[in-house]
């Protein structure tokens, strides 16, 4: 349960100049990477997961955590004034705050933004709080069988809704896993997959694969754009931001259904922040009064995108922090940022290190704070931003991927790595397989083999225990519904279509 | 038949893991007990389902139009940015153990920005946007410099 005597020691760990500080910063960061269409939350995560390497956990993983909030937030910036969405989970507030824009009250629409993104935020830092403690302690229980089947169905899940096709998406996850068994196997110590190169025989660096995959793949891809001829024209002028909190609360059901919506969406793993928001979007509009005026400028839509956006964040660290199973992509680079800490997400890190934990509660807490005010009091910094040639952006993001994988080992190895992931990347995302999948796989992939073994090796080799204890049959169960859903779905719309051809 | 970028990418995937899985069958496969599958195993295993999976992306991609390839974008212009960009971050990697970070990383930054502004307006920078991004990148790779190796404490060439 929740012992609030470690919110004593955890304040302490945060309430210092230097880890406020971090904390600041990365919230700025993530604005800008949010609102710059194409640099996801994720890339932005990844390209400062260097940086805290040499930072107490806290402060490290407190300017992450400030980076993610203010990336899911910062998205709403150009998907107002630009009709192009920041992030993949602001594509539903581009559907009322452009319009809106385009009426002139672009402001409205960003003060909107920013207090339904803060309402979304500050709840689920409360509800990550308050349900994640139970989770860890019930999951002291889990024993091999069940963090196998466990680990079965964080890649079943995350394959299933990642990339544009399941069989790609499970490639992708089947790669990460292939990844993950590079090095020495932990049993034997035979080594596997190491070509004679010592600096493969502890596996494959983490940092490099991960900055690869998410940095200078995601820079490769945007690179591109520039061959692209765009006409877009941002809508500079705007009338001064207030802080529409009356606005906001007028609206009090919709701002609560999105806050419900997406800290369970964000809570189950795969499903994102874009899911989050569309749903959201959908429910908001079957419970309003005005469901005609979605889509033409409506403060209800904004509010409902935004709040449930934010409000996925602290539900996606929920399974991350408490089970090692990332929400989704840019928690799966979060928990890289905990790893490289030397710290092993799970229900042992809530004993072993719990102000470490609390900590991270507060500085999720204080982390939307700070996006709420930097969005307010630095709209119009933000906005130029928007006017950054790609041209300038591009390189110097290379350069920071580059010093962050040199920089932490001092292994040119790492660097090559770099470049490996980094055209992996490219590729996967470029053919729809997704490199979600991938980090997971590379996560997931080593708890699923050592604890298969492990249990094999406990149990005589006898396989039936991943199917008669009850925790390891239901996750199995959940693995097995969460794959074959999809397939009926496509089975079925397929029926559709050659019944209707 | 001419194959898509789609096609080729499983193939290539597809012939990666096949060396993939022959490598595991070759490999030492000591086991930690009695009933321990071994330590080749779950790479096999890894290895046969990519193997059959993205042979059933072929043949799905050779069925369907590729989306991928009616974005707008010349793929010739595709290819020739994408491996100039690599080029130039191999060539980084590779002379900044000897020119030292700072040199290396003015170089880099001011030829991939050359190399964009290139593809984007078809025709090399003027002389005085030359000389603006050498600039702005001398002064971005000192600060960067100055930040990561004295704030940071990252250790650079």
């Amino acid at each position: 349960m929740i012992d609030f005597s470690h919110y004593a020691d955890a304040l302490g760990l945060v309430f210092q100049f230097k880890v406020i500080g971090a904390i600041a910063a990365g919230t700025i960061l993530g604005i800008i990477f949010g609102a710059l269409p194409g640099l996801t939350a994720a890339m932005g995560i990844a390209v400062l997961l260097p940086l805290t390497y040499d930072m107490p956990p806290v402060m490290g993983f407190g300017m992450l955590l400030g980076t993610y909030c203010g990336a899911v937030s910062g998205g709403s910036i150009s998907a107002t004034l630009l009709n192009i969405p920041g992030t993949p989970s602001s594509v539903a507030t581009t559907l009322d705050a452009y319009p809106m824009a385009m009426k002139g009250e672009a402001g409205r629409a960003l003060g909107i933004a920013i207090v339904a993104s803060f309402i979304g935020g500050i709840f689920s830092s409360v509800v990550l709080s308050l349900a994640a403690p139970p989770i860890a302690e019930f999951a002291l229980n889990f024993g091999a069988a069940e963090y196998f089947s466990l680990a079965v169905f964080g890649l079943t899940i995350i394959a299933s809704v990642s990339g544009k096709s399941m069989a790609k998406g499970c490639v992708a996850g089947l790669i990460g896993i292939f990844v993950s068994l590079v090095g020495l196997d932990p049993t034997t110590g035979s080594a596997r997959f190491t070509f004679g190169e010592m600096s493969l025989l502890s596996g494959v660096a983490f940092l490099p694969a991960l900055i690869g995959l998410f940095a200078v793949g995601q820079a490769l891809t945007d690179a591109e754009e520039t061959l692209k001829k765009s006409n877009t024209k941002i809508q500079k002028q705007f009338s001064s931001v207030h802080l529409r909190f009356s606005t906001v609360f007028k609206r009090w059901k919709t701002v609560l259904l999105s806050c419900l919506v997406g800290t369970t969406v964000g809570a189950i793993p795969g499903a994102g922040g874009s899911v989050a928001s569309f749903v959201a979007y959908d429910q908001a509009r079957r419970i309003s009064k005005t469901p005609e005026k979605f889509g033409t400028g409506h403060d209800e839509g904004i509010i409902a995108s935004e709040t449930s956006n934010n409000a996925m964040t602290g539900g996606a660290i929920i399974p991350m922090i408490t089970l090692g199973v990332p929400g989704e992509a840019a928690a799966a680079v979060l928990m890289g940022g905990l790893m490289i800490q030397g710290l092993r997400p799970g229900p042992m890190l809530f004993t072993d290190q719990a102000d470490i934990v609390y900590g991270i509660f507060i500085a999720l807490f204080i982390a939307n704070i700070f996006m709420m005010l930097f969005q307010f009091f630095g709209i119009r910094v933000f906005v130029k931003v928007l006017s950054i040639p790609r041209s300038y952006l591009i390189p110097i993001i290379l350069l920071f991927c580059v010093i962050g994988s040199f920089g932490v080992s001092g292994n040119l190895f790492d660097v090559y790595l770099l470049l490996i992931f980094g055209v992996l990347g490219y590729f996967l995302n470029r053919f729809g397989y997704g490199t979600a999948p991938v980090v997971l796989g590379m996560i997931l992939g080593n708890v699923a083999e050592s604890e298969f073994r492990k249990g094999m090796i406990m149990f005589e080799g006898d396989w039936t225990i991943f199917f008669t204890r009850p925790i390891s049959l239901a996750f199995l169960a959940c693995a097995l519904i969460f794959t074959a859903l999809p397939l009926y779905q496509t089975w079925r719309e397929n029926r559709k279509q050659r019944a209707e051809g | 038949m001419r194959l898509k970028g789609d096609s080729l990418f499983a193939l290539a995937l597809f012939a990666i893991f096949s060396f993939g899985t022959y490598q595991s069958t070759v490999m030492k496969n000591p086991s930690g007990g009695p009933s321990d599958v071994g330590a080749a195993f779950f790479p096999f295993w890894v290895c046969v389902f990519i193997q059959v999976l993205t042979a059933l992306i072929f043949i799905q991609s050779i069925r369907v139009k590729d989306s991928t390839e009616g974005d707008g974008i010349n793929l010739k212009h595709r290819f020739a940015l994408f491996a100039g960009i690599l080029l130039l971050l191999f060539l980084y990697i590779f002379i900044m153990d000897s020119v030292g970070f700072i040199i290396a990383s003015i170089l880099f930054l001011v030829s991939v920005h050359q190399l964009l502004v290139f593809f984007e307006t078809g025709r090399p920078s003027a002389l005085k946007g030359l000389a603006f991004s050498a600039l702005f990148f001398s002064i971005a790779s000192i600060a960067l410099y100055y930040l990561f190796n004295t704030v940071f404490r990252l250790a650079l060439p």
